[in-house]
């Protein structure tokens, strides 16, 4: 799996904002900001992720009420610990989960909240 | 001498910023306006450029920052003088280089393009002549006052430390303000 740094410049390029020819002086200053500024968006649509399923999650607590609902289970923290594997040392972007949920992870969600709502009734 | 610097294309309303972090005799004063443009050129992967007002502001000289490329041409221009000798017999030659560096920062005078038919491609490099089109920039302004030569080379000084107070500048966290 490539780097997180050889991702970003391949969005770059691709989106036509870097080209590598360094013609300037600052023009591997210049590399450098875009490739932070390509993080920030990617960080941002991570925090969409993590608000919607916060916000889900919460719901759920309401609903079923918090002693029916087990919070460190390994759905719960998947998908509120997202993250770019650049943001900590020794990990890489193959570790994480995949941001966008399966049909199977959608249906295994919805049997969740179906049950805990069942129990609270 | 002190000059005034403008920026036609961004309108100045704000106040100048010292920058303290400038190390030598004076304190380079830039403005949020100036920011603005630097960081465009800088976004762009463009030059920077400036409008600088000259003898009272009866003159306004357009000069501009160098390509990696004009860098290197300088160089490979100062070690042709060298291998020359012209280097070595010119008593003068740090105004020589200075020159140099002008010659290719100079964009226009009064709005008149400068030197438009002496680039590289028109002016191929003779290393036995030690000629390529940075001499041949420098050759014009040897038909210059001195006074006049002196002025453009002091301006074109105090705009590149301004250029290295910005570049210092954009990359602190404070390069803007929180509330703009």
């Amino acid at each position: 799996m490539e780097s997180q740094r050889v991702k970003f410049l391949t969005v770059g390029y691709l989106r036509g904002w870097l080209d590598f020819k360094n013609t300037m002086p600052l023009s591997s200053s210049r590399e450098n900001y875009i490739i932070d500024f390509l993080e920030r968006e990617a960080c941002t649509e991570i925090y969409k992720v993590q608000a919607l399923s916060e916000s889900v999650f919460t719901n759920a607590l309401i609903s079923a009420g918090s002693r029916n609902i087990d919070t460190s289970t390994p759905m719960f923290t998947k998908y509120l610990n997202f993250e770019l594997p650049s943001t900590k040392r020794n990990d890489n972007i193959g570790s994480k989960g995949n941001v966008n949920l399966s049909k199977a992870e959608l249906q295994e969600i919805k049997r969740f909240l179906v049950e805990a709502i069942k129990k609270n009734d | 001498m002190t000059e005034e610097i403008k920026t036609p294309d961004v309108e100045k309303t704000e106040t100048p910023v010292e920058d303290k972090s400038n190390i030598g005799p004076s304190t380079i004063k830039v403005t949020d306006a100036e920011k603005e443009k630097f960081f465009k050129s800088f976004l762009s992967d463009k030059p920077y450029e400036e409008d600088v007002q000259l003898f009272g502001g009866k003159v306004v000289a357009t000069i501009r920052t160098f390509s990696v490329a004009e860098q290197q041409d300088i160089i490979g221009q100062i070690q042709m003088d060298q291998d020359s000798g012209i280097a070595e017999s010119n008593d003068s030659y740090l105004t020589t280089i200075l020159s140099y560096r002008l010659g290719v920062g100079l964009v226009a005078i009064n709005g008149e393009p400068f030197a438009v038919d002496l680039t590289p491609d028109k002016v191929p490099k003779n290393k036995e002549k030690a000629y390529s089109y940075i001499r041949a920039r420098y050759e014009l302004f040897k038909k210059w006052p001195l006074y006049k030569l002196t002025s453009y080379v002091d301006s074109y000084g105090a705009f590149e430390n301004k250029v290295q107070a910005l570049t210092r500048q954009m990359t602190s966290p404070d390069f803007w303000k929180a509330s703009a």
